[in-house]
């Protein structure tokens, strides 16, 4: 079964969701990109809780890639990495 | 007493091989902050308007800032100053790395080399022993290798600032490295060095101290800039994933300049961002420029390419050399950025004339490059792209050409190509989607360098942060002024970061510590300021000197030649329209430049015909040496 | 006493030398890297920095080597102590300590610096952002950052001997 590895890069959501690495075995299948935030098991509140609280300051790059849109589909049939983090500062 | 500073100038003439050290007053720090303004002060009397860049007459400026040495965390960055081959004009370039640190604590805050050598040289300081040396066993070595042969002969305890083979050969962009990766990158400073047969310099383990006037003062002001750092959201976030970091927030924003400005964002993008350098596994750890604990720089590894270990990339470079030229292969960004490091090239310059060459050969031009190369250098290519470098940095084939920087190159080829040549004054633009983001589209056209970043950068305009969208409503009167895509109230959030800057560049502090983050203000800058040397202030007196500054730099190249038709942007960035990821489409028409340069030089109290300060207003600063050449202007 | 000290992680360190800027002023009211009780050792060329700082070796090398018995042990912070009035500034003590931690040149400072943890509350530690520094939570730990310091010094070291 797929394994959905979301990493956190920001400490600030880290600390919120208390934890920076967080897995989850889903059936192979079709899911939207919210679905599968859904599905993270986490202590105390919701990844797509926080990622609405916070808006454009957060980025989820779904192996590899940045997606804005959360409502993608994204087929799942092998692993699948998450990435989770707030914009920084440079020039 | 001067407190803070050594109050020496090492004059080197590499024509005479004499050396000399010049006491200065305490005076000057008063009006001019510390280096970035001593320096534009010292090239006004040194540096004839008629001299040429590649040539004797030249002199370049190195120089470590007042809160170099002193505690005050990320005040290492070091000014070198001179009249770059690239835009013929003055020029400011700004790096971190140990050597400014490394010169202060050797008796000096600024080295100024005069003249030319007939032999390849280097220069040797080591507290009061200074020496001109041969430099022909260094000639010709990659800036890495030549560091370490360098310190073999003085000792692990020295410092090297250094130029490689792209400054030897007097390519437009080459570049000045001080501590190896550390780059003072952009208007050919490398060049200019080469022309002079300067190797380099070493700097030796240094046994001075900086006295500081309130020693007990400075030490708690500068606990609470560390503690207001490590407390700053950006300063976090870069800190750990460095300036790339910004890279999502610009596509989000579609202010990611890609395919050579053809778009405002990308798919990909996320292959050229910093927190993808950490997710991937290529940050294997992180480098401060000296006094800094931000230490935003990466130490990158990739085993591709033939095995690379290296300090970068940059955001700008991430973009230069990435998206810009349709590159998502993260690895062989790594390897660019080492080429660009150890030849000694400045990577915007050089992703600016790559996007060029891509675009041209798309459109049917430099069609014989194919045959050069072995390979078509089209969007994304890597192997065009690592041989384009090569031949620009050893001036082989079309490199020869392409290393005279856009403005050269596309007038040569043919003039139509010049329509996406993204450059102005001689500069390749930097890397931020100009169109959108207008703050910074004035900042660039004004901007001494040209259109580029490195000066007056306002980060705050995108208001990723509480603390910026705050600062944004501080300058323009309502926080909804934030966020990219507007026109009001960016003449006011230019003025302030041109002056904020200026002071920031001339104590030696990090401009990131006060525009991208928001760890020291005006009042702890001016209370640091005091506290190191002694000189009463306040924090609008030190802005005042900031404006002094930014006053006199743009003195120096009016005399150098420099009208409101200089205060442009790029052709593509006037004359076409970029549409955003929503659909859309913005244009900076000349029109609506001029509109805020009209309202910019308003506020500025300079007269907005011309864009001259006034002799009032140059009265006012205590200018007033620069009041003859004014009137030459006004009348 | 407990586990007081500094602990150093080479890995961490990104070379900007703000500690050894901090120490200095702290002791001296004047800042340099030189007058620094912590020791930075960098390789640009390598992106490899790390600092060095006395670690309290129990048998304490330093002192055994002093041909005049200027240091001693201070009490309250567990640290060796240079006694300036017996110290004949020989140098000794630094070529003594494993750990390179021992600062002496001469030409800028007649006696030897070594680490006091500042009293007991040590400065370094509260500027070094990237953990290089940190209080010490055991000795064991102490004891094994040291040694890693050690090895990265002696790379460097070595890299650039003539």
């Amino acid at each position: 079964m797929p394994l959905v590895r979301v990493t956190i890069l920001s400490d600030k959501l880290a600390k919120l969701l208390q934890g920076n690495e967080f897995r989850v075995q889903v059936e192979p299948g079709t899911y939207s990109i919210a679905e599968l935030i859904d599905l993270i098991p986490t202590q105390v509140h919701s990844i797509k809780s926080i990622i609405d609280k916070m808006g454009e300051a957060v980025f989820i790059a779904v192996n590899g890639r940045v997606r804005y849109n959360l409502d993608e589909k994204i087929e799942v049939m092998d692993d699948i990495r998450v990435t989770v983090f707030e914009v920084g500062a440079g020039g | 007493m001067v407190y803070a500073v050594n109050g020496k100038i090492l004059h080197v003439d590499l024509t005479s091989g004499k050396t000399w050290v010049e006491k200065y007053k305490e005076d000057l720090i008063a009006l001019f902050v510390g280096s970035r303004g001593i320096q534009a002060r010292l090239y006004w009397d040194l540096v004839d308007p008629g001299v040429k860049a590649l040539s004797d007459r030249n002199v370049v400026f190195v120089g470590a800032g007042t809160f170099t040495g002193t505690p005050a965390p990320s005040s290492g960055r070091t000014t070198i100053t001179f009249k770059s081959p690239a835009t013929n004009m003055y020029f400011k370039a700004s790096v971190g790395g140990d050597f400014g640190l490394k010169l202060k604590l050797n008796g000096y805050d600024l080295v100024a080399i005069h003249g030319a050598s007939e032999r390849p040289s280097y220069l040797y300081v080591e507290n009061d022993h200074v020496d001109i040396l041969p430099a022909d066993k260094y000639w010709g070595l990659d800036v890495r290798s030549a560091h370490v042969e360098l310190l073999r002969k003085h000792g692990h305890n020295s410092d090297t600032l250094l130029i490689g083979p792209a400054g030897e050969n007097l390519v437009k962009y080459a570049s000045v490295n001080c501590s190896v990766y550390n780059v003072a990158a952009r208007g050919g400073g490398g060049a200019v060095l080469g022309y002079k047969k300067l190797k380099g310099i070493v700097v030796g383990r240094g046994e001075r101290s900086v006295v500081l006037y309130d020693p007990k003062t400075f030490y708690s002001k500068a606990m609470k800039a560390v503690l207001n750092i490590m407390n700053d959201e950006a300063l976090i976030a870069t800190a750990k994933f460095g300036t790339a970091s910004a890279t999502m927030g610009l596509d989000r924003t579609s202010t990611l300049p890609c395919y050579n400005f053809k778009r405002s964002f990308w798919e990909h993008a996320y292959s050229n961002a910093g927190e993808y350098y950490v997710e991937a596994g290529y940050l294997v750890g992180r480098v401060g420029c000296a006094q800094c604990i931000v230490s935003c720089h990466r130490h990158t590894r990739t085993s591709k390419y033939g095995g690379v270990d290296t300090v970068g990339p940059e955001y700008e470079t991430s973009n230069a050399l990435g998206g810009n030229i349709g590159n998502s292969d993260t690895d062989s960004l790594i390897k660019l950025n080492d080429l660009a490091n150890i030849y000694g090239l400045d990577t915007i310059s050089l992703g600016g004339v790559i996007g060029w060459v891509m675009e041209s050969y798309e459109r049917g031009y430099l069609r014989s490059i194919q045959g050069e190369l072995g390979v078509e250098p089209l969007w994304g290519n890597v192997e065009a792209t690592l041989k384009l470098v090569e031949s620009i940095a050893f001036r082989r084939g079309t490199g020869n050409l392409l290393a005279e920087g856009l403005a050269t190159a596309c007038a040569e080829v043919d003039p139509e190509t010049c329509k996406w040549a993204v450059q102005s004054r001689g500069l390749e633009h930097s890397r931020v989607e100009t169109r959108v983001a207008r703050a910074y589209a004035l900042a660039f056209a004004l901007n001494p360098r040209g259109p580029d970043h490195l000066h007056t950068e306002t980060f705050a305009e995108f208001g990723f942060s509480d603390a910026s969208r705050k600062l944004i409503g501080r300058l323009t009167g309502s926080e909804e002024n934030a966020g990219v895509g507007k026109d009001a109230g960016r003449p006011e959030i230019v003025m302030w970061h041109e002056d904020i800057y200026a002071v920031t560049d001339s104590v030696g502090l990090c401009a990131f510590i006060d525009t991208a983050g928001f760890a020291v203000d005006e009042v702890l800058l001016s209370e640091l300021f005091e506290a190191a040397t002694g000189i009463k202030t306040t924090p609008s007196e030190l802005m005042k000197s900031g404006e002094r500054i930014v006053t006199l730099e743009r003195m120096i190249q009016v005399r150098e030649g420099r009208t409101r038709k200089d205060d442009t942007l790029p052709w593509r960035i006037l004359n076409e329209g970029i549409t955003t990821r929503e659909g859309r489409t913005y244009e900076l028409t000349e029109k609506t430049l001029n509109s805020m340069l009209n309202k910019y030089f308003k506020l500025r109290g300079w007269d907005v015909e011309k864009g001259v300060p006034t002799p009032d207003k140059l009265k006012e600063l205590k200018l007033e040496f620069t009041l003859s050449e004014a009137v030459k202007h006004l009348t | 006493m407990g586990p007081e000290g500094v602990t150093i992680d080479p890995k961490l360190c990104t070379g900007c030398h703000l500690c050894e800027l901090i120490c200095s002023t702290y002791h001296f009211g004047k800042s340099s890297v030189e007058l620094s009780r912590v020791i930075v050792y960098k390789d640009e060329a390598s992106a490899r920095f790390t600092p060095t700082l006395c670690v309290s070796c129990p048998g304490m090398p330093c002192a055994k080597a002093c041909p005049t018995g200027a240091i001693v042990k201070n009490e309250s912070t567990g640290m060796p102590e240079v006694m300036v009035s017996m110290c004949s500034s020989c140098g000794e003590c630094a070529k003594a300590c494993p750990y390179m931690a021992v600062r002496f040149e001469a030409s800028v400072h007649a006696y030897p610096l070594i680490c006091d943890l500042c009293g007991g509350d040590p400065q370094c530690v509260k500027v070094c952002w990237p953990g290089a520094l940190t209080k010490t939570v055991t000795a064991q730990e102490r004891f094994r950052g040291a040694a890693e310091a050690r090895a990265v010094i002696f790379e460097i070291i070595s890299k650039y001997r003539r």
